[in-house]
């Protein structure tokens, strides 16, 4: 994601290139006092969005996930982050830059709502699980796709192939396995 | 003292009690610097912070003990042997208060490995040990973090 490498590439510019020595070290712990105002705004409150159920349905075996609960992820557990779309499995997209982020594509969501769908980064989480199955992802909003509800909400979609066939499934994060969830 | 202001003060004092616990223990050997950019461009540099990581939450203490800023993530998976997590929630445990600061987004780094490893995207390396934490606040405020794990539990 461009907008991520370049927010990455300039704090650390800012780290590597400030001459320290021309700030004066400051004393009593954090100069944070603007941030800490009690008039800031609230916390942003993730959306709660109702999934496509899926419980006891038939799962579309990874043919690539290392075995174990997490195993994909050296069996560290993967939570969502609340303050990114699809908790962060797509890629670190902050819902607050989400305005600025092109769509690619939107599809209706169990109760009829528009979701937006987005692009997934190459290096997420999501992108390792969309190559486990061999599948490219394609703008939502056309017929005959793989539609994968994923973490908090969020959905992306691919182009069918020999493993997976067009349908709507959701992502068992555990398993790093496509299950299927017919809406 | 209503109920809900003696339960907000005691949940208070337990995290300043588990801030000032978590760096307790632990040789003093901190090697880190955090620098802090404000909306208006200002900038402070701390050096010799502490870092401590528990779980899914890093601390970074100052190196004069007032000031300790707690960085809670979620979403953490690996590349290249480095794992990235997305934090989430920002507090600062300072002068006996525990004071939430609205995290816009941000990305901690973490090198569990024997090796030096690139970082993702960008051409910096990350050692042994060591951590990078770059997080925006709603108010605009850039904070970063790099050094060396002090502790982790």
């Amino acid at each position: 994601m461009t907008k991520q490498r370049s927010r990455i590439a300039c704090a650390l510019a800012l780290l590597a290139a400030l001459p320290a020595a021309a700030f004066a070290q400051p004393h009593g712990g954090f100069d944070l006092d603007r941030d800490v105002n009690p008039e800031s705004a609230p916390l942003r409150e993730p959306i709660a969005r109702q999934q496509p159920a899926g419980h006891g349905a038939p799962a579309v075996r990874n043919p690539h996930a290392v075995r174990g609960s997490y195993g994909w992820n050296n069996g560290i557990v993967w939570l969502p982050s609340p303050l990114y779309w699809g908790g962060g499995f797509w890629g670190p997209f902050a819902l607050a830059e989400l305005t600025s982020t092109p769509r690619f594509g939107s599809l209706a969501d169990p109760q009829g709502s528009i979701e937006p769908s987005y692009q997934v980064d190459a290096d997420s989480p999501g992108a390792q699980f969309l190559q486990d199955y061999g599948l490219a992802q394609t703008p939502c909003g056309q017929p005959s796709l793989v539609v994968i509800w994923g973490p908090a909400g969020s959905a992306i979609c691919a182009l069918p192939n020999a493993l997976v066939a067009a349908g709507t499934y959701k992502t068992d994060p555990a398993a790093f396995a496509l299950v299927l969830a017919p809406l | 003292m209503d109920c809900a202001l003696s339960l907000r003060h005691l949940t208070s004092s337990i995290h300043a009690t588990l801030a000032a616990l978590v760096f307790a223990t632990g040789a003093a050997n901190a090697e880190g610097t955090a620098r802090i950019q404000q909306s208006d461009g200002s900038i402070k540099v701390y050096r010799d912070v502490r870092l401590v990581l528990t779980r899914w939450t890093l601390w970074v203490r100052t190196a004069d003990r007032q000031g300790v800023l707690e960085v809670v993530s979620q979403a953490c998976s690996f590349e290249n042997q480095i794992q990235r997590c997305l934090p989430f929630k920002l507090t600062l445990h300072q002068a006996g208060k525990r004071l939430p600061i609205a995290l816009e987004y941000g990305t901690v780094y973490m090198n569990f490995s024997d090796a030096v490893h690139r970082l993702p995207h960008v051409a910096d390396r990350l050692g042994p040990g060591e951590a990078l934490v770059l997080l925006r606040t709603r108010r605009g405020t850039y904070v970063s973090v790099a050094g060396r794990l002090d502790g982790v539990t």
